[in-house]
């Protein structure tokens, strides 16, 4: 059963079973949890449930009737999603109406259909009123989905029409298991993925990319430069978020990855800085940590806080469409000061 | 495949074809045409998943049988800039050859076998059968006062369409007019068990309005439960249906009138648009002042100005009664049923809705503004 591949996620899987054996499957549910744990795989199979044309059961799908696997390949007729344009940063008023406009038609297999909303964070002003009414009463034997990485992102209009359903991380073992499945062999790489994971497969399958180590190794050297060039390496940088296209989207995406890869060497430098590099919990990068002990004893406790700060801040910027240049630029500056000449009083 | 056809003919299909290619898609082969090249036909298909169109064109050349996938725009644009009679589709594996007098093309396709499919036209089934010149008719009467916008009231973004005895109606309305229309046809099949609506959306009605042909050509129509059929001399149309419950449109006509009055159709529309010219995009609004033989109608705009405009009703004897319309829903309404001399206008006061009939067949309501 393709229910069982999923990992973790018992809570929202009991929580909708529940729903499903009372007969009481709300119209409009919004998942929320951080990206790339496995939300719209769990829509997916929940769309296939609804939709099945052979159910074994409740709360089961057969994932052999047509309906099943037209659901898995993306074309079946009553299922379908939305999603921004790659272009745009928005999910913008014309796409939901489309989408609306798909709700509004006849099912064409069964009685029942599934919209899926994979961005329910991105919606603007204006497509998420236009959603509204839809949402809060969508024709008979619809469900609809919304995906969603905060609670925060969401307009209260919108927040208000549907069930909440909360996804955790995943834990390490099952983040492991996900990887060793998607056919991550070397053991150093894994348990290094895993860590930076933060429990979210999707996050560490990003970053199981050679381009992200060799561009780690040069965050690394320049972290332990006698003498950092700020400005060479936001170049570097910027150059290395271009890689990933033309899209804004995904070069964003790209440099938030990359800030994340900053925060583990920066949290590795502060651990040594509190002199407990003992107790890591990669004890195979203890050379690292070695390497890295000039820069955590030059700069001390608080100063690495403070970088680890502005890193944090640096990804939100990102997320709130700042220039990457400007971002970068400003980061590495903070990070890699140019001494101030003492002044004589 | 290869085919050769003139130039023209094939430029027509693909332009009729053209207009159920998916605009925005998330599955990129629904952004082109299926091409099926038969014994001595060529097929062009597309389909949105919302509406689908399977076209035949005969008369032409087939020298090898076989699908290609077609991306429409280029092609149309090949087959507009070049003055050939006659042109040649050569589609080998996945690459599409045209060659031309003065030059020739050559395009990436894809797999034909992933493209959807359209579902057959059921005979066997219940269905009814119109004239081209029929439909034309009822299609034109009716489809402008659905509602047009983007519009969470889905029902009346449709247009119901109800066959019952030996005749075929269609009704449209946007909640604040409403248009009825009936027309011969000959039903086949037994009734479905449970009486349903079908509501077949707007886009799929002007795509079937293109491609009705000569007045006497017979369309065969057949309604399901979630989607509709027509087939054509040439095309058959596939939608889906819109989903929920048209307003229960019988009982908002009134039954009794005061007044009855025979007018001029080309006439009312020429003074409606007169009055209507001191109107502007707040007021839009002429109001009506029906007197013993005459009416006056009178428009202003706090910018544009103010129009009194007067027709002669010389059979008009009856009350005096103010009632205001918008223009543009009497504009709409006239330009559609222009070619009939009169229509009768049914109406009691400036509050209550007034009826246009054109015969026992059409039927318009629309509501008067207030205050």
């Amino acid at each position: 059963m393709a229910w069982d591949s999923i990992r973790g996620h018992d809570g929202p899987r009991s929580q909708l079973a529940q729903a499903v054996q009372a007969g009481r499957l709300a119209h409009a549910y919004l998942f929320v949890g951080p990206e790339g744990i496995g939300k719209h795989r769990f829509a997916t199979e929940l769309a296939k449930t609804v939709l099945c044309e052979a159910s074994p059961g409740p709360m089961r799908a057969c994932d052999r009737c047509p309906a099943c696997i037209q659901v898995q390949a993306h074309t079946h007729p009553d299922c379908f999603s939305v999603r921004r344009a790659e272009d745009k940063n928005e999910l913008d008023v014309d796409t939901m109406r489309e989408f609306c406009h798909r709700l509004a038609l006849k099912s064409t297999r069964g009685s029942r259909k599934v919209g899926i909303v994979e961005e329910a964070d991105e919606f603007n002003v204006n497509s998420a009123n236009s959603f509204l009414k839809p949402l809060e009463e969508p024709p008979a034997g619809s469900l609809l989905i919304l995906l969603a990485t905060s609670l925060e992102r969401q307009l209260p209009t919108i927040l208000s029409r549907c069930q909440v359903v909360h996804f955790s991380p995943l834990t390490p073992e099952d983040v492991r298991a996900v990887l060793l499945a998607h056919g991550v062999q070397d053991p150093q790489r894994l348990n290094h993925l895993v860590r930076l994971s933060g429990g979210s497969p999707g996050r560490a399958l990003a970053l199981h990319e050679e381009s992200f180590w060799s561009f780690r190794q040069t965050l690394l050297e320049a972290l332990t430069a006698p003498r950092p060039d700020a400005v060479g390496l936001a170049a570097t940088w910027i150059k290395f978020a271009e890689e990933a296209g033309k899209q804004g989207p995904a070069q964003r995406r790209r440099t938030v990855l990359a800030i994340g890869m900053l925060i583990e060497l920066l949290q590795t430098a502060l651990r040594v800085a509190f002199g407990n590099d003992a107790e890591a919990p990669d004890p195979m990068n203890a050379p690292e940590a070695e390497r890295l002990r000039p820069f955590a004893e030059r700069l001390g406790v608080d100063s690495i806080a403070d970088n680890l700060e502005a890193c944090l801040e640096a990804e939100r910027q990102i997320e709130r469409y700042l220039q990457i240049g400007l971002v970068l630029e400003g980061l590495l500056n903070k990070l890699f000061p140019l001494p101030v000449p003492q002044r004589s009083r | 495949m290869k085919v050769s056809c003139l130039r023209e003919n094939l430029l027509t299909a693909c332009q009729m074809v053209n207009s159920a290619v998916a605009a925005r898609t998330t599955r990129p082969i629904l952004a082109n045409i299926k091409a099926i090249a038969q014994e001595d036909m060529l097929i062009l298909m597309a389909t949105d998943l919302e509406i689908g169109i399977r076209y035949e064109l005969r008369g032409v050349k087939v020298s090898r049988t076989g699908m290609a996938i077609l991306p429409p725009g280029r092609l149309i644009s090949i087959l507009r800039e070049t003055t050939d009679e006659d042109i040649t589709l050569d589609v080998d594996g996945e690459t599409t050859r045209i060659r031309l007098s003065t030059g020739r093309y050559e395009m990436p396709g894809g797999f034909p076998d992933e493209f959807p499919d359209l579902p057959p036209f059921d005979a066997s089934g219940r269905h009814h059968e119109l004239t081209a010149g029929t439909l034309r008719t009822l299609i034109r009467r009716t489809a402008f006062a659905a509602e047009r916008k983007e519009s969470t009231r889905w029902a009346v973004t449709g247009i119901l369409w109800e066959a019952e005895g030996e005749q075929a109606r269609l009704v449209a309305t946007d909640t604040k007019r409403l248009a009825i229309t009936e027309g011969p046809a000959t039903i086949h099949g037994e009734a479905d068990a449970q009486t349903q609506s079908h509501l077949v959306p707007a886009k799929a009605i002007q795509l079937l309005d293109k491609n009705l042909n000569d007045d006497g050509e017979l369309i065969r129509v057949s309604l399901k439960t979630n989607e509709a059929i027509f087939q054509t001399e040439r095309a058959l149309i596939h939608t889906k249906l819109v989903e929920g419950r048209f307003p229960p449109y019988r009982d908002i006509i009134p039954k009794k009138h005061a007044v009855q009055l025979p007018i001029s159709v080309s006439e009312l529309l020429v003074r409606v648009r007169q009055a209507a010219i001191m109107t502007d995009a707040e007021t839009k609004r002429v109001d009506f002042h029906f007197e013993m033989g005459r009416v006056v109608l009178a428009a202003r705009g706090p910018e544009t100005g103010s129009s009194e405009v007067e027709m002669r009703l010389p059979e008009y004897t009856g009350p005096v009664i103010d009632i205001a319309f918008d223009p543009a829903y009497l504009i709409e309404m006239l330009r559609a049923i222009e070619g009939e001399p009169t229509t009768i206008l049914e109406m009691t006061d400036g509050m209550k809705p007034a009826v246009f009939r054109v015969g026992e067949n059409y039927l318009y309501l629309v509501m008067p503004l207030a205050g």
